[in-house]
């Protein structure tokens, strides 16, 4: 029998339709259950009606919010000071040839192949020595670990796409070192720094290890940690309508993200495997 | 060139603009790293107490018999397998659907299908979670309802489904991350390529093994090894799902407990360098592999 | 503290207990001490003993119930409040079939199996037994209790390598996966659990003495239907519910030992453990304060729980010390292995008894007073 292009149409359509529900669904059941209390809770009904009573109670304590200035505070500061760092740094590997220059690449792709717990024992110890431990700085700092080789290695490919002739042009110019990136390779490069700067916000926005391990107590908690040690607060319902309230509430600065800016994160995250 | 004079000299300016950045990077990545490789080799299983003085292999010796590492090796090593493999596949299949739809449209469908992948692990495994719940789980009740089951299954207390639920829940994560590199990968291959093939009459499968999927080939492989190295770090889900039942733990989520919940930065550094270990080796088979098509080509 | 006229700041704990002993474990290890009295739960101790200023004796020990921590010989916590594992039932249910409430184990089984085969009848599913199976300390006190506290660690430390108490419970409790109890109560903690049963779809749970209050709350859909009893056990010698009495106790690296210790007799006075049990519902560790009118008619399950309170089920903190909360770990693995009976009990036990060995061997269970000495900051 041969396939007609009707049927291969259908097909298509209905595979995607199954694509989709699967990817939104689950989304859709935590917007469901965050609308949900008391013994509503347990229904396995499909629709409900917007209830915002989890809202309340999430946004009226001081948590979520503390929680919410942490989350912000890491994942901009890191993402801020690894672009400092890394711009720079990628400026030379991407654009300048030198001696020990595949050198320091490898010991980046290295340092970006690291897992995380092998130097989960050595950085806990010289966070408790820097007195560190249990503050947000503490996460900052860890957070570079993932953040810095990822960003150079990352931005030493937009920098080496640039033609070097722009910067032989500039330099009999007369133009300085520092002015000639800032002023002639920043603007040219900015796609790729907004798209690195995304990702950089995406990864420490959801970071858990080094947040859970590194930090204690609730004030110095960030969102995913909040969320993945919530238990019941001793009130009287299961709180998964409160979980899922906070879930949402977490997750939606990274699906905004997506949602604008999903061709520089597609172009970040392609330039990553393919650079 | 017009720096050939400049050239003898030593140019200290490339590396004035690393420095800073590698300075950094050296405090937080070789310092802990050295610190962790002292660790691991010093008798010291509590933290508590000073470290015996000297070198040690007690912390390993102690590793290579204790039933939980063992443990979370296999059930590592089965996620990792389980993950990459299915999202692989589903992944370059939802790219090949994405490339038959207009550019336009294909936008508003990638940023549907990426949203997954912005939702951080913790909330994730939080959701699968309840939606699995014996009791009020969605899935369970559906289930139920299309005749399929007749009780609610307990999903997360069997061994082997405990390690699917983790799968399945990175599916849900990660598929997108591959869709879209092999979109990228597809993107590469000139159309006229595919339309030589169709006059000469090629199958869709035949075009599938012998036009897209070799040229596919370079960026999914690295894409599947960016996924690999992921997935056998995973820590989020099991943390979050399991807590401390060992049938749970990854790798990364035993060093974790070591360190934290039992206090014993020592076994939990030779556990880490362990995993180190196991990672590596891993990476090393999934090089063999990839290079075996070309070993049978040549030979 | 008006009697002597110190201040007293009070740092509050971490929401979640779980993380409260790596914060000790900083905040002891430290330089600079942060606090100057601990509240401790009693699976900490041990773990924390090394770091604990000794308590001298005073004449007033023998008052409490359990007595003072003691551990290698030293005494590093005195009780403050107790807690202890419970049998909550629906009692509006136990009246409709007119049964008692069972005080063995096989009693319970059958009494739940009953009481859900006639509500299945009328048309109002619900379970028999909800408790905590989820991998967890809780599962340790659990399966414990089932057998009457037959600890795999004897007082002096040794692994018994015979359990075959507790090969029979945990025969006993695979049989109630699925059938008086839920499938995924091997999943449920203290909050599942009580979801369950306040929600009104279990005749049983067992839980600890806060559920009490919260279930009898003006919103819950069982207020006024409940009783609580000690739990069942299956020989009258073996004691009912595992002891989960908090301690207080003071970190060696404090700035100031006497204001400390005196505090800490202050806490733990007749007239705040009064307050406490006044106010709070707290159930004093002082056995004099369990016979006071007042209290007993502001904690009105006293007088049911007695005979729990009066036996201790303990864990094997004590003897294990340091190793503990590795301890507590691996048992509660091999009772969760045991109960999904992905591995037959017999086999389990073997393999639970072999892994307390070899964390035996590694020496640290008995540790001497010299490392103490040599660690004191």
């Amino acid at each position: 029998m041969r396939l007609t292009t009707e049927m291969l149409v259908t097909g298509r359509l209905v595979a995607m339709a199954f694509i989709i529900l699967h990817t939104l669904f689950p989304l859709y059941w935590a917007l469901v259950t965050s609308f949900r209390h008391g013994t509503t809770l347990f229904s396995t009904a499909l629709f409900t009606f917007p209830d915002l009573e989890n809202y309340r109670k999430v946004l009226g304590g001081p948590e979520l919010w503390r929680e919410t200035f942490n989350s912000v505070l890491c994942a901009g500061s890191v993402t801020l000071l690894s672009l400092l760092l890394g711009i720079p740094a990628a400026y030379a590997l991407g654009q300048m040839s030198f001696p020990g220059r595949r050198l320091v690449l490898g010991l980046l792709l290295l340092c970006s192949m690291l897992p995380q717990i092998a130097i989960l024992s050595g950085l806990f110890e010289l966070i408790s020595a820097m007195g560190l431990y249990d503050h947000v700085e503490s996460i900052i700092f860890a957070d570079l670990f993932f953040a810095l080789p990822f960003t150079i290695w990352l931005l030493t490919g937009f920098f080496r796409d640039l033609p070097p002739e722009l910067d032989d042009a500039a330099k009999l110019d007369g133009c300085s070192l520092m002015r000639r990136i800032f002023s002639i390779h920043l603007l040219l490069v900015w796609p790729g720094i907004a798209a690195t700067g995304l990702l950089n916000i995406m990864t420490c926005w959801n970071e858990f290890l080094f947040a859970l391990t590194f930090t204690l107590n609730d004030s110095a908690r960030t969102l995913p940690v909040g969320i993945g040690l919530t238990s019941a607060p001793g009130r009287f319902e299961l709180p998964f309508g409160t979980i899922m309230a906070a879930s949402l509430l977490a997750t939606l600065p990274p699906i905004l993200l997506v949602l604008f800016f999903q061709n520089r994160i597609a172009s970040g995250l392609t330039a990553g495997a393919v650079k | 060139m017009l720096t050939v004079p400049l050239s003898k000299r030593f140019d200290w300016r490339p590396w004035a603009l690393v420095a800073p950045a590698l300075i950094v990077l050296m405090t937080v990545t070789a310092i802990p790293f050295a610190r962790t490789i002292w660790l691991a080799f010093h008798d010291d299983p509590h933290g508590f107490m000073q470290a015996q003085p000297g070198w040690s292999l007690t912390n390993f010796r102690v590793l290579l018999q204790d039933r939980a590492w063992w443990t979370a090796v296999s059930t590592t090593l089965l996620f990792a397998a389980g993950a990459v493999i299915s999202e692989t596949c589903a992944g370059l299949a939802i790219a090949m659907l994405l490339q038959g739809y207009s550019l336009k449209l294909r936008g508003i469908l990638l940023a549907i299908i990426l949203l997954p992948w912005a939702v951080p692990s913790v909330v994730a495994a939080r959701l699968w979670n309840w939606m699995l719940n014996d009791q009020y789980g969605i899935i369970n009740a559906m289930l139920v309802r299309l005749g399929l089951l007749h009780q609610g299954v307990a999903w997360i207390t069997h061994p082997r489904s405990m390690v699917a639920v983790m799968i399945a829940i990175d599916f849900w994560q990660a598929t997108p991350f591959m869709a879209l590199l092999s979109l990228a990968g597809l993107q590469s291959i000139p159309t006229d390529v595919f339309e030589a093939a169709k006059l000469d009459g090629a199958s869709p499968w035949q075009r599938f093994i012998s036009i897209t999927l070799p040229l596919v080939a370079p960026v999914l492989s690295i894409a599947v090894l960016f996924r690999l190295l992921d997935a056998l770090r995973m820590f989020d889900l099991a943390s979050v799902l399991y807590g401390t039942d060992m049938s749970g733990m990854t790798l990364s989520a035993f060093v974790q407990s070591q360190i934290v919940q039992f206090g014993a930065p020592g076994y939990g550094a030779a556990s880490a360098l362990g995993t180190l270990g196991i990672i590596a080796l891993a990476a090393a088979l999934y090089g063999v592999c990839l290079k075996i098509p070309g070993w049978i080509r040549s030979s | 503290m008006e009697k002597t006229g110190h201040e007293v700041r009070v740092i509050a704990l971490p929401s979640d207990w779980g993380t409260v002993l790596p914060l000790y474990r900083q905040l002891l290890s430290a330089h600079h001490p942060v606090a100057d009295v601990l509240i401790l739960d009693s699976t900490w101790i041990g773990a924390l003993a090394p770091l604990l200023l000794d308590i001298p004796p005073t004449d007033d020990d023998a008052a409490t119930r359990p007595p003072p921590f003691q551990i290698e010989g030293r005494q590093v916590a005195l009780p403050w409040y107790r807690d202890i594992g419970l049998l909550f039932y629906r009692r509006d249910l136990l009246e409709r079939y007119h049964l008692p409430v069972p005080t063995r184990w096989s009693d319970l089984e059958r009494t739940a199996t009953l009481i859900q085969n006639a509500e299945y009848q009328r048309g109002h599913p619900i379970w028999g037994y909800v408790w905590q199976g989820r991998t967890s300390e809780s599962l340790v006190c659990n399966a414990l209790e089932w057998d009457g506290a037959e600890n795999p660690v004897a007082t002096d430390g040794t692994v018994r390598t015979s359990l075959p108490g507790l090969q029979r419970a945990l025969e006993r409790a695979t049989r109630w996966v699925g059938t008086v109890s839920p499938p995924g109560v091997l999943n449920y903690d203290e909050e599942n659990a009580r979801g369950i049963f306040q929600s009104g779809h279990a005749v049983f749970m067992r839980n600890w003495v806060y559920a009490w209050a919260l279930a009898n709350s003006p919103d819950s859909p069982v207020s006024g239907k409940i009783g609580v009893a000690p739990l069942p056990r299956d020989t009258q010698d073996a004691p009912s519910g595992i002891d989960g009495t908090v301690y207080l106790g003071i970190p060696r690296n404090t700035a100031h030992p006497a204001e400390a210790l005196s505090l800490l007799h202050y806490l733990t006075s007749e007239a705040v453990e009064r307050h406490q049990a006044l106010a709070g519902g707290y159930i004093p560790a002082r056995t004099s304060l369990l016979d006071d009118p007042e209290i007993r008619s502001a904690i009105p399950i006293l007088d049911t729980i007695r005979p729990a309170l009066a036996s201790l089920g303990l864990r094997p903190v004590a003897q294990t010390g340091i190793d503990y909360p590795r301890v507590s770990w691996i048992m509660a693995n091999h009772f969760k292995d045991a109960l999904r009976s992905t591995h037959p009990s017999p086999q389990t036990l073997t393999s639970l008894v072999s892994s307390l060995e070899q964390l035996a061997m590694l020496g640290q269970w008995t540790l001497s007073n010299s490392m103490i000495e040599r660690h004191r900051p």
